[in-house]
């Protein structure tokens, strides 16, 4: 596991070369950061293609912009702020979100229960879930409870104080509870072994 | 520590965020309380789950379009007006008007028969590489008063050469005036001949003679 120095060094040594007009730097820092970004911005806007356009357009602001990097701050730091910047205006260009509203599942129990039992299942809920937060705080929860980024470094992304961060986090984790509380109640029954009727298998 | 705050602190005791005292607390509240147990319960599954959900990833040819994208973002680059270079102008500002000053110049040293006098026949080659022997043209003497013409003869046996350049000077002057004028200079604009005869100065102008000559001679000016 490379430390955050290295990492931040790393980093610093190909962005120098990127300024110095070396593209096949720049291909490096793209591979190293195109799936981290994908993942966080996927999460933020929830669709694949939009999410890579805007992925490959925060790389295209780093490259039109490397000459104004500050070497004081971390490349991540900036690059994640680009994303979430472009992932924002996204947003509020649709003024709308899609959303799958698990409460719509409330008397479809036979789906719920198939459902319960295969784990992967739980995760598309939690996905769900987490699409319908606020987006200030799925910003939050989604940099640290999936990127598992540092506090620090997410209060320098979103340009907000330490303390906020924790807030939002934790309050973002509250919300997810609350709107998974009826399906994990299942879940759990299901898990203590209760056997199912033949129709809704 | 009661249920209500415990449960607050249960996401992060879940993630190991909690230290000191209130991790302490917590984990004693949960020993204690089967309905916080199940709350953490809960937690444990949704972080477990949250672990588990799968990296979102970019296509395969991602790379490749954003450098396909890059090379025409720097091709767009190198066509802005700001890189193209200026082109450099025939005449500057700085050289218009030197420039324009030369060809004033020019302009009137022909107008005014530069070039003429430059290749006049009258500014041969005679009035300045002649030995210092040559005696001046009688037809001079003529345009002096009698009791000077001695004295003057004197003088230029004396200072023949530097006389004669001079004198070779004068004529060049007249001679240039003249055309500038269009009309003869020097007073009246006419000279006698050696007959005495009127004729306009133009016409005459004093020439060397080689050494020996005696015959004199009116030479015309043109």
């Amino acid at each position: 596991m490379v430390s955050k120095e290295t990492e931040k060094q790393i980093d610093h040594d190909l962005i120098r070369k990127v300024q110095n007009g070396d593209m096949v730097a720049f291909n490096e820092l793209a591979t190293r950061y195109k799936d981290r970004l994908m993942n966080v911005i996927t999460r933020m806007i929830n669709s694949q293609q939009e999410a890579e356009d805007i992925v490959q357009e925060t790389f295209m602001r780093v490259y039109q912009h490397r000459d104004s990097f500050d070497f004081q701050h971390c490349f991540s730091t900036w690059i994640y702020t680009i994303a979430l910047n472009l992932a924002r205006n996204e947003l509020r260009k649709r003024k709308r979100f899609k959303f799958f509203d698990i409460f719509d599942l409330q008397g479809k129990e036979s789906e719920i229960a198939v459902e319960m039992k295969l784990p992967s299942n739980l995760g598309k809920a939690i996905e769900n879930a987490m699409a319908t937060l606020p987006e200030k705080y799925r910003t939050a929860f989604v940099l640290r409870d999936i990127q598992e980024l540092p506090y620090e470094e997410i209060a320098k992304i979103m340009n907000i104080p330490l303390g906020t961060v924790k807030s939002r986090v934790n309050r973002a984790r509250a919300m997810l509870r609350e709107r998974l509380k009826p399906r994990m109640e299942e879940y759990n029954a299901l898990s203590k072994g209760t056997l199912l009727p033949v129709s809704l298998l | 520590m009661r249920c209500r705050r415990v449960r607050s602190y249960l996401s992060a005791y879940c993630r190991g965020e909690l230290a000191g005292w209130r991790h302490q607390a917590v984990r004693e509240h949960i020993a204690a309380c089967p309905e916080c147990r199940r709350e953490e319960a809960v937690f444990w599954e949704i972080n477990k789950s949250i672990g588990n959900l799968p990296e979102r990833k970019v296509s395969a040819d991602f790379n490749s379009k954003l450098l396909d994208r890059i090379a025409k973002e720097r091709f767009r680059e190198t066509r802005t007006k700001a890189y193209l270079p200026r082109r450099a102008p025939i005449f500057g500002r700085g050289k218009l008007i030197p420039a324009f000053a030369s060809a004033c110049l020019v302009l009137a040293f022909v107008m005014f028969g530069g070039v003429d006098f430059v290749h006049s026949p009258d500014r041969s080659d005679m009035y300045v590489n002649r030995p210092a022997d040559v005696e001046l043209d009688s037809s001079y003497m003529h345009v002096l008063p009698q009791e000077d013409r001695q004295d003057v003869i004197v003088e230029h046996q004396r200072n023949a050469w530097a006389f004669k350049q001079k004198l070779a000077k004068a004529n060049r002057m007249r001679n240039l005036m003249n055309r500038l004028a269009g009309q003869n200079s020097f007073g009246s604009g006419y000279s006698h001949s050696p007959d005495n005869q009127l004729i306009p100065a133009s016409q005459s102008f004093i020439t060397y003679r080689p050494v020996g000559s005696t015959q004199t001679q009116l030479t015309s000016g043109n």
